[in-house]
């Protein structure tokens, strides 16, 4: 038996320490990140007041002033909060070619470096891992705090809570932080922190780059908040054209925020993509790949190709705002259905980026608490592909109403009545796994059976609003709402909760509070039923959505929404409650608490800064708990070899 | 057991092969030139629209004889005087065509051993790079329109700012590429870098190209008879056919009825 010895050639020159390991980088966290981002924002805000004289108002009359100053200010942020947290080092470092040293990666990797390392430009997966939960959590609180301000304005039928304007506000900024919550959800947490380790690599494909996806994302979100001090998202969080176009500066805060987390998405999933395409260990051929990175690939793959689309379209509406261009603006030559094009292009799409990460972290989970094989892996397979072909044709079933293309409806009609066939081969999956097994009812399990309820009226009302006829009374009204937060919520949000508690031993090194975490899921689930059961009624009444004010018919509706709202408004803080104890006071985990076969379960807790001390070799499938694989029995034969090693 | 010592150079950061990380590098590069292009797509995809519904006869810009088509029923003749020139585009096209040509033969003369040349052709590089910009910048700021002249100067002003923004990260990438192979950092055994934003510029090229002919081809919209806004009158001279004009109440049942205008 021979092995290669790795030989270092003189062609390829060590860089050289020069002082301490991280050189400059060790000056910048995230307070001189926020310090340098207000100042250069204060001053791009001065400059552009200098350029723009007072009074200078655009062909459609709007105040260009303030516009223009908005926009200078939030580039200006988002500059020097990057500056200020070391995003930029790196470029010039490599321009200089001053490359990074060992003892500079691992500084930059946030060795020894104790809970600082969570404030900095760290590029440790786990790291990084770590700040999307918070990160998670921290925007998912701003949209669930403003939805429970909607329903107090919904549920208070006898009054009129805040302003119409205001009400939009909450509406359109709940929206688009709800779906930037949902999108990192499980992608972000589990996506950086387990997937690496799962497939046996010591890190990302490009640790800097890792970093570089939350810090953008980091400095999104603020604009989104400020947005709310500048008159606010007032169209929903699809913010149609040309309503947008005459909406106050705040839209500009939204525009901001969707272009820079649009970069954040795009380089997280180049980097989870390579990641998972070239690191991969050894034997870790495509059957023995476990379906959660299937998932967490197609999820990274269209986010790949539809978020440019998104992106492009605020864009162009940024310009039709600030620099008097009229892409969307019809009078002037522009089209709205342009628009509607490019939004939706990634605007269903971004559904299944929240689903299919939710239903694979319920795939991953299932086996390991039935002790059973995944039932039909290849289905799942099969439909975590069949969605991601598929997702990229559906876009203009919400457009059915639009005027756009009437003959393309039943295209379309076909095409998202068809995508109903590999999400039903996920969920057929998860069911056949649970057939017959042996239960070890564990939170992780439970919350699977939250998701599977929740997916399937999600999934059966969908096909209602697919349909054309019956969208035509449909569309635009609460049932829209309700079937939509059965999917994205139900499905997305207690997948995510599902995933919390299981990766909660792994991501924090503690046992996760389950008798807490069960109070807060159940009570969470059963406010969920209450509110958008609820929902579906009203819409089925007739209440449109996006509406202050309505007829009484719809009051109890309304008020038993409310009621679940705030249900699950505590169970959400009862969850995070749970989190918290637990982080701080849990139970210490072990390395392997459930008794999991996949590779991420091998390593010690904490895992080491390197994941493994020898990369694994994978020998066999990745489920193969109780019942004997006649695949793996076979393998054993010939290679007698045994396991993940 | 007996050790084959082997030739391979490591990263210096990660102590890995530097194919192996080259492997990933490159893919890591056509990622992210997907996602490029599909920001690309979707600008080509906004001009063609625009260009082919011609919404409100506001896609051409003022001075293209727009008037004049709408009357005779005819295209007018292609080099109307307010549309961009061809030239422009396909010249900084062909240069940054030429960039490209030239990151290639630096990662060549880079693999071949040739350092001298190779910083030679890299610097050259950067300097065809940044005449490039200065002439798009030259194209951008002698058009016969501006961004307020309806759709086609919309279009274009953001197509030509979007290579704005490429041609800056391409003169980073080169200039990076410049200075790294002088320095010895690029170097026959670990060429890659070079290779990798030869490959970007590839791409940059495409996109260029793709404009270019874009804006080249497209430029009367098809549609002579575009849905109006911003007024109530009809399309057609024609009068607006009066209920009354059927004995029986029905239009449509009487064959003098006029035909109705299409709204």
């Amino acid at each position: 038996m021979s092995s290669a010895t790795i030989v270092q050639e003189q062609g390829v020159p060590q860089p050289t320490q020069h002082g301490k390991p991280g050189g400059v980088i060790r000056h910048f966290n995230v307070v001189t990140a926020v310090i340098s981002g207000l100042v250069l924002a204060a001053i791009f805000r001065f400059i552009a007041d200098l350029i723009v004289p007072a009074g200078t108002t655009s062909s459609t009359f709007a105040p260009v002033r303030l516009e223009v100053g908005f926009l200078a200010m939030l580039v200006g942020w988002v500059l020097g909060f990057m500056i200020g947290i070391g995003a930029f080092i790196g470029p010039i470092r490599w321009l200089l070619g001053r490359d990074l040293t060992h003892e500079d990666a691992e500084y930059m990797a946030g060795k020894g470096m104790g809970v600082g390392r969570y404030f900095r430009y760290t590029t440790d997966h786990k790291v990084v891992g770590i700040q999307y939960l918070v990160g998670f959590l921290v925007i998912i609180g701003l949209g669930g705090l403003l939805a429970m301000l909607i329903r107090t304005e919904l549920g208070v039928t006898w009054a009129e809570v805040f302003s119409p304007d205001f009400y939009n506000t909450l509406i359109g900024t709940h929206g688009i932080a709800m779906v930037i919550a949902m999108i990192i959800a499980i992608s972000g947490p589990v996506g950086n922190f387990i997937v690496p380790i799962m497939i046996g690599a010591r890190d990302m494909a490009f640790p800097r780059l890792n970093a570089l996806s939350f810090w953008l994302l980091a400095a999104a979100v603020p604009c989104l908040v400020a947005s709310m001090f500048a008159g606010g998202i007032r169209d929903g969080w699809s913010v149609y054209q040309p309503l947008a176009s005459q909406s106050p500066p705040g839209m500009i805060g939204y525009q901001m925020t969707i272009i820079v987390f649009a970069i954040s998405t795009g380089i997280a999933s180049v980097n989870l993509m390579t990641t998972i395409l070239r690191m991969r260990a050894k034997g870790m051929t495509w059957a023995r790949t476990p379906i959660l990175v299937y998932g967490i690939f197609g999820a990274a793959l269209m986010g790949l190709y539809a978020f440019p689309f998104y992106q492009y379209s605020q864009i162009l509406a940024l310009t039709d705002r600030v620099f008097d261009t009229s892409f969307f603006n019809p009078v002037e030559g522009g089209s709205v259905w342009l628009y509607e094009n490019l939004f939706w292009l990634l605007g269903h799409p971004e559904v299944y980026v929240i689903l299919i990460p939710s239903m694979a972290v319920v795939l991953e989970i299932i086996p390991v608490f039935m002790r059973k094989p995944l039932f039909a892996f290849g289905f799942a397979v099969a439909g975590v592909v069949g969605v991601v072909i598929l997702s990229g044709l559906v876009w203009a079933h919400h457009m059915y109403m639009t005027g756009w293309a009437p003959f393309a409806n039943y295209p379309f009609m076909l095409s998202t009545e068809m995508i109903s066939i590999p999400v039903g081969f996920l969920v057929l999956v998860a069911i056949g796994t649970l057939w017959r097994g042996t239960a070890w009812t564990r939170l992780p399990l439970m919350a699977v059976y939250a998701v599977i309820f929740n997916k399937m009226i999600g999934g059966v009302t969908g096909i209602y609003l697919s349909d054309v006829p019956a969208d035509q009374y449909f569309h635009g009204s609460m049932f829209v709402v309700a079937h939509f937060h059965y999917m994205l919520m139900g499905a997305g949000l207690f997948g995510a909760m599902a995933g919390i508690a299981f990766y909660f031993p792994k991501m924090t090194g503690r046992m996760f509070d389950e008798r807490l975490g069960s109070i807060g899921l159940w009570t969470a689930f059963a406010g969920f039923q209450l509110t958008f059961g609820s929902m579906f009624v009203a819409g089925l009444q007739g209440q449109p959505r996006r509406v202050l004010q309505f007829d009484n018919l719809f009051n109890i509706s309304n008020w038993l929404s409310t009621i679940g709202a705030y249900t699950i408004g505590i169970g959400m803080l009862v969850f995070l409650a749970a989190i918290i104890y637990s982080w701080r006071d849990g139970k210490i985990a072990g390395g392997n608490p459930w008794a999991s076969k996949s590779l991420e379960w091998q390593t010690p807790t904490p895992v080491p800064l390197e994941n493994f001390a020898v990369l694994p070799v994978v020998t066999e499938r990745p489920y193969s708990y109780g019942v004997p694989d006649p695949y793996d029995a076979a393998a054993k034969e010939s290679t007698g070899k045994v396991g993940a090693s | 057991m007996s050790d084959t010592a082997q030739s391979t150079p490591v990263s210096p950061t990660t102590g890995e092969p530097v194919e192996v990380v080259a492997s990933r590098n490159r893919l890591g590069i056509y990622l992210l030139i997907v996602i490029d292009a599909m920001g690309t797509v979707a600008l080509i995809i906004s001009y063609s629209y625009l260009w082919a519904l011609n919404v409100n006869n506001g896609w051409a810009p003022p001075g293209s004889q727009f008037s004049d088509f709408m009357s005779n029923g005819g295209p007018p003749p292609a080099t109307g005087t307010s549309f961009a020139p061809d030239g422009p585009f396909w010249i900084i096209a062909a240069a940054v065509v030429l960039t490209s040509a030239l990151t290639w033969w630096s990662y060549r003369l880079v693999r071949r051993g040739d350092h001298t040349l190779a910083t030679t052709v890299a610097a050259a590089t950067v300097v065809v790079a940044v005449a490039t910009l200065l002439a798009q910048w030259w194209q951008i700021s002698t058009l016969p329109f501006s961004s307020a002249n309806g759709t086609y100067a919309s279009a274009v002003l953001v197509l030509l700012s979007g290579n704005i923004v490429h041609l800056l990260i391409v003169i980073f990438l080169l200039l990076g590429i410049t200075n790294r192979v002088r320095i010895g950092l690029i170097s026959r055994d670990n060429p890659w870098q070079s290779q990798f934003v030869s490959i970007w510029v590839t791409w940059i090229a495409i996109a260029f190209l793709l404009g270019a002919l874009v804006t080249s081809i497209m430029k009367v919209s098809p549609n002579d008879n575009p849905t109006r806004f911003g007024g109530f009158e009809p399309r057609t001279s024609q009068p607006v056919p009066s209920p009354s004009a059927s004995p029986s109440g029905s239009p449509a049942a009487s064959p003098s009825a006029s035909p109705s205008p299409s709204s």
